[in-house]
Protein backbone atom coordinates (compact mmCIF):
# COMPACT_ATOMS: atom_id res chain seq x y z
CA UNK A 1 0.00 0.00 0.00
CA UNK A 2 0.93 3.59 -1.09
CA UNK A 3 0.60 4.92 3.14
CA UNK A 4 3.01 3.91 4.99
CA UNK A 5 2.70 3.94 9.20
CA UNK A 6 5.69 5.22 10.69
CA UNK A 7 4.55 4.04 14.07
CA UNK A 8 7.49 2.66 14.97
CA UNK A 9 10.08 5.60 14.49
CA UNK A 10 7.65 7.89 16.64
CA UNK A 11 7.98 5.27 19.32
CA UNK A 12 11.27 5.34 19.10
CA UNK A 13 11.67 8.60 19.49
CA UNK A 14 9.57 9.17 22.72
CA UNK A 15 11.41 5.82 23.54
CA UNK A 16 8.45 4.27 24.71
CA UNK A 17 6.81 0.35 24.14
CA UNK A 18 3.90 -0.33 21.87
CA UNK A 19 2.41 -1.99 25.17
CA UNK A 20 2.83 1.58 26.83
CA UNK A 21 1.29 3.33 24.53
CA UNK A 22 -1.47 0.62 24.29
CA UNK A 23 -2.51 1.05 27.96
CA UNK A 24 -1.72 5.06 27.47
CA UNK A 25 -4.57 5.42 23.96
CA UNK A 26 -6.84 2.66 25.83
CA UNK A 27 -6.32 0.45 22.32
CA UNK A 28 -5.61 -3.44 22.57
CA UNK A 29 -2.15 -4.43 21.87
CA UNK A 30 -3.26 -6.67 19.00
CA UNK A 31 -4.87 -3.61 16.72
CA UNK A 32 -1.74 -1.74 17.24
CA UNK A 33 0.06 -4.42 15.89
CA UNK A 34 -1.83 -4.29 12.72
CA UNK A 35 -1.18 -0.52 13.24
CA UNK A 36 2.53 -0.96 13.16
CA UNK A 37 2.96 -4.09 11.04
CA UNK A 38 1.34 -1.84 8.42
CA UNK A 39 -1.75 -4.77 7.74
CA UNK A 40 -4.49 -2.25 8.66
CA UNK A 41 -6.69 -1.60 6.18
CA UNK A 42 -8.10 2.49 7.40
CA UNK A 43 -7.53 4.20 10.80
CA UNK A 44 -10.74 5.98 12.58
CA UNK A 45 -10.05 9.66 13.64
CA UNK A 46 -10.50 8.84 17.31
CA UNK A 47 -7.70 6.25 17.04
CA UNK A 48 -5.43 9.01 15.17
CA UNK A 49 -6.37 11.29 17.79
CA UNK A 50 -5.28 9.07 20.91
CA UNK A 51 -2.20 8.16 19.38
CA UNK A 52 -0.92 11.48 18.74
CA UNK A 53 -2.02 12.55 21.85
CA UNK A 54 0.38 10.04 23.18
CA UNK A 55 3.02 10.49 21.42
CA UNK A 56 2.97 14.33 21.27
CA UNK A 57 3.08 14.58 17.27
CA UNK A 58 1.09 15.34 14.04
CA UNK A 59 -0.74 12.50 12.19
CA UNK A 60 2.25 13.51 9.16
CA UNK A 61 4.54 11.91 11.63
CA UNK A 62 2.63 8.51 12.06
CA UNK A 63 1.63 8.35 8.39
CA UNK A 64 3.40 8.76 5.27
CA UNK A 65 2.56 8.81 1.46
CA UNK A 66 5.29 6.98 -0.61
CA UNK A 67 4.41 6.65 -4.69
CA UNK A 68 3.48 2.90 -5.19
CA UNK A 69 5.85 1.64 -7.96
CA UNK A 70 2.54 -0.48 -9.06
CA UNK A 71 0.07 2.27 -9.52
CA UNK B 1 -26.17 -21.73 22.90
CA UNK B 2 -28.21 -19.19 20.24
CA UNK B 3 -31.06 -20.07 18.26
CA UNK B 4 -28.84 -20.16 14.68
CA UNK B 5 -27.11 -23.15 16.35
CA UNK B 6 -29.49 -24.77 17.65
CA UNK B 7 -31.08 -24.82 13.92
CA UNK B 8 -27.69 -25.59 12.35
CA UNK B 9 -27.48 -28.47 14.65
CA UNK B 10 -30.86 -29.66 13.98
CA UNK B 11 -30.11 -29.25 10.71
CA UNK B 12 -26.58 -31.07 10.62
CA UNK B 13 -29.22 -33.72 12.26
CA UNK B 14 -31.44 -33.72 9.36
CA UNK B 15 -28.63 -33.93 7.22
CA UNK B 16 -27.01 -37.08 8.80
CA UNK B 17 -30.11 -38.23 8.50
CA UNK B 18 -30.31 -37.80 4.96
CA UNK B 19 -26.60 -39.26 3.82
CA UNK B 20 -28.17 -42.49 5.43
CA UNK B 21 -31.07 -42.26 3.33
CA UNK B 22 -29.24 -41.57 -0.02
CA UNK B 23 -26.62 -44.09 0.49
CA UNK B 24 -29.41 -46.57 1.29
CA UNK B 25 -31.13 -45.59 -2.14
CA UNK B 26 -27.54 -46.26 -3.33
CA UNK B 27 -27.61 -49.99 -1.63
CA UNK B 28 -31.07 -50.30 -3.04
CA UNK B 29 -30.25 -49.70 -6.60
CA UNK B 30 -28.85 -53.09 -7.57
CA UNK B 31 -31.62 -55.02 -6.77
CA UNK B 32 -34.06 -52.31 -8.20
CA UNK B 33 -32.08 -52.64 -11.37
CA UNK B 34 -32.32 -56.46 -11.54
CA UNK B 35 -35.92 -56.25 -10.95
CA UNK B 36 -36.37 -53.52 -13.57
CA UNK B 37 -34.14 -55.76 -16.24
CA UNK B 38 -36.21 -58.79 -15.43
CA UNK B 39 -39.44 -57.06 -15.69
CA UNK B 40 -38.68 -55.37 -19.00
CA UNK B 41 -36.32 -57.84 -20.50
CA UNK B 42 -36.27 -55.18 -23.78
CA UNK B 43 -34.13 -52.26 -21.69
CA UNK B 44 -32.35 -54.91 -20.01
CA UNK B 45 -29.22 -53.50 -21.94
CA UNK B 46 -29.36 -50.43 -20.05
CA UNK B 47 -29.29 -51.86 -16.51
CA UNK B 48 -25.46 -51.09 -16.36
CA UNK B 49 -24.92 -47.39 -17.59
CA UNK B 50 -28.32 -46.12 -16.13
CA UNK B 51 -27.09 -47.67 -12.55
CA UNK B 52 -23.85 -46.03 -13.05
CA UNK B 53 -24.92 -42.33 -13.94
CA UNK B 54 -27.59 -42.79 -11.10
CA UNK B 55 -24.58 -43.89 -8.65
CA UNK B 56 -22.74 -40.77 -10.09
CA UNK B 57 -25.72 -38.59 -9.08
CA UNK B 58 -26.63 -39.75 -5.59
CA UNK B 59 -22.28 -39.41 -5.43
CA UNK B 60 -22.77 -35.97 -6.31
CA UNK B 61 -25.96 -35.56 -4.05
CA UNK B 62 -24.21 -37.02 -1.30
CA UNK B 63 -20.76 -34.80 -1.49
CA UNK B 64 -23.40 -32.03 -1.66
CA UNK B 65 -24.80 -33.45 2.15
CA UNK B 66 -20.99 -34.05 3.57
CA UNK B 67 -20.16 -30.09 2.51
CA UNK B 68 -23.44 -28.77 3.83
CA UNK B 69 -22.94 -30.35 7.57
CA UNK B 70 -18.94 -29.25 7.01
CA UNK B 71 -20.71 -25.57 6.64
CA UNK B 72 -23.62 -25.73 9.59
CA UNK B 73 -20.55 -26.95 11.42
CA UNK B 74 -18.55 -23.71 10.61
CA UNK B 75 -21.90 -21.66 11.62
CA UNK B 76 -21.91 -23.83 15.07
CA UNK B 77 -18.15 -22.88 15.78
CA UNK B 78 -19.22 -19.17 14.75
CA UNK B 79 -16.87 -19.40 11.79
CA UNK B 80 -19.05 -18.39 9.06
CA UNK B 81 -17.68 -15.73 7.71
CA UNK B 82 -14.47 -16.79 6.78
CA UNK B 83 -12.55 -17.74 3.16
CA UNK B 84 -13.46 -21.69 4.15
CA UNK B 85 -17.36 -21.19 3.92
CA UNK B 86 -16.98 -19.35 0.48
CA UNK B 87 -14.86 -22.34 -0.63
CA UNK B 88 -17.19 -24.93 0.39
CA UNK B 89 -20.60 -23.03 -1.18
CA UNK B 90 -18.34 -22.78 -4.48
CA UNK B 91 -17.61 -26.97 -4.32
CA UNK B 92 -21.90 -27.08 -3.60
CA UNK B 93 -22.16 -24.94 -6.70
CA UNK B 94 -19.67 -26.95 -8.43
CA UNK B 95 -21.26 -30.38 -7.41
CA UNK B 96 -24.80 -29.32 -8.23
CA UNK B 97 -23.52 -28.92 -12.02
CA UNK B 98 -21.25 -32.14 -12.11
CA UNK B 99 -24.59 -34.44 -12.86
CA UNK B 100 -25.77 -31.86 -15.82
CA UNK B 101 -23.68 -33.73 -17.92
CA UNK B 102 -24.16 -37.47 -16.73
CA UNK B 103 -28.11 -36.70 -17.21
CA UNK B 104 -27.39 -35.13 -20.88
CA UNK B 105 -25.67 -38.20 -21.64
CA UNK B 106 -28.50 -40.38 -20.19
CA UNK B 107 -30.90 -38.14 -22.60
CA UNK B 108 -28.89 -39.25 -25.54
CA UNK B 109 -28.57 -42.84 -24.25
CA UNK B 110 -32.18 -43.04 -23.89
CA UNK B 111 -33.15 -41.47 -26.83
CA UNK B 112 -30.50 -44.05 -28.78
CA UNK B 113 -32.01 -46.77 -26.99
CA UNK B 114 -35.27 -46.98 -26.13
CA UNK B 115 -38.62 -45.20 -28.06
CA UNK B 116 -41.04 -43.04 -26.08
CA UNK B 117 -39.57 -43.40 -23.32
CA UNK B 118 -40.50 -40.56 -20.17
CA UNK B 119 -37.04 -40.83 -18.61
CA UNK B 120 -35.85 -37.58 -20.55
CA UNK B 121 -38.50 -35.86 -19.27
CA UNK B 122 -37.44 -36.10 -15.49
CA UNK B 123 -33.61 -36.13 -17.31
CA UNK B 124 -34.62 -32.83 -18.42
CA UNK B 125 -36.16 -32.09 -15.33
CA UNK B 126 -32.77 -33.21 -13.03
CA UNK B 127 -31.39 -30.74 -15.41
CA UNK B 128 -33.38 -27.66 -14.40
CA UNK B 129 -33.32 -28.51 -10.96
CA UNK B 130 -28.94 -28.57 -10.98
CA UNK B 131 -28.61 -25.65 -12.78
CA UNK B 132 -30.99 -24.00 -10.18
CA UNK B 133 -28.97 -25.28 -7.45
CA UNK B 134 -25.83 -24.54 -9.15
CA UNK B 135 -26.82 -20.99 -9.34
CA UNK B 136 -28.14 -20.57 -5.49
CA UNK B 137 -24.87 -21.88 -4.48
CA UNK B 138 -22.81 -19.28 -6.34
CA UNK B 139 -25.07 -16.65 -5.48
CA UNK B 140 -24.85 -17.47 -1.88
CA UNK B 141 -21.09 -17.92 -2.06
CA UNK B 142 -20.63 -14.44 -3.78
CA UNK B 143 -22.77 -13.22 -1.02
CA UNK B 144 -20.56 -14.69 1.37
CA UNK B 145 -17.84 -13.44 -0.72
CA UNK B 146 -18.60 -10.26 -0.05
CA UNK B 147 -19.60 -10.60 3.88
CA UNK B 148 -15.89 -12.14 4.23
CA UNK B 149 -14.56 -8.62 2.47
CA UNK B 150 -16.30 -6.74 5.42
CA UNK B 151 -15.70 -8.75 8.09
CA UNK B 152 -11.78 -8.50 6.92
CA UNK B 153 -12.26 -4.58 6.42
CA UNK B 154 -13.89 -4.39 9.74
CA UNK B 155 -11.10 -6.64 11.70
CA UNK B 156 -8.27 -4.13 9.98
CA UNK B 157 -9.93 -0.71 10.71
CA UNK B 158 -7.62 -0.08 13.78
Amino acid sequence: MAIIVNLDVELAKQKMSLTELSEKVGITLSNLSILKTGKARAIRFDTLNAICAALNCQPGDILEFRMDEKE
Amino acid sequence: MNKNKILSGLLIFGLGIATFIIVAIGIQLVPLSFATAKANPEIAHMRVPVLIMAWFILACILAIVVLAVALFGRIIKNKVFEQKSVSLLKAMGISSLVPIPVLIALVFYTMNNVAGSITNLWAFFGIMVCMMASIFFFLISSLFQNAVDYKTENELTV
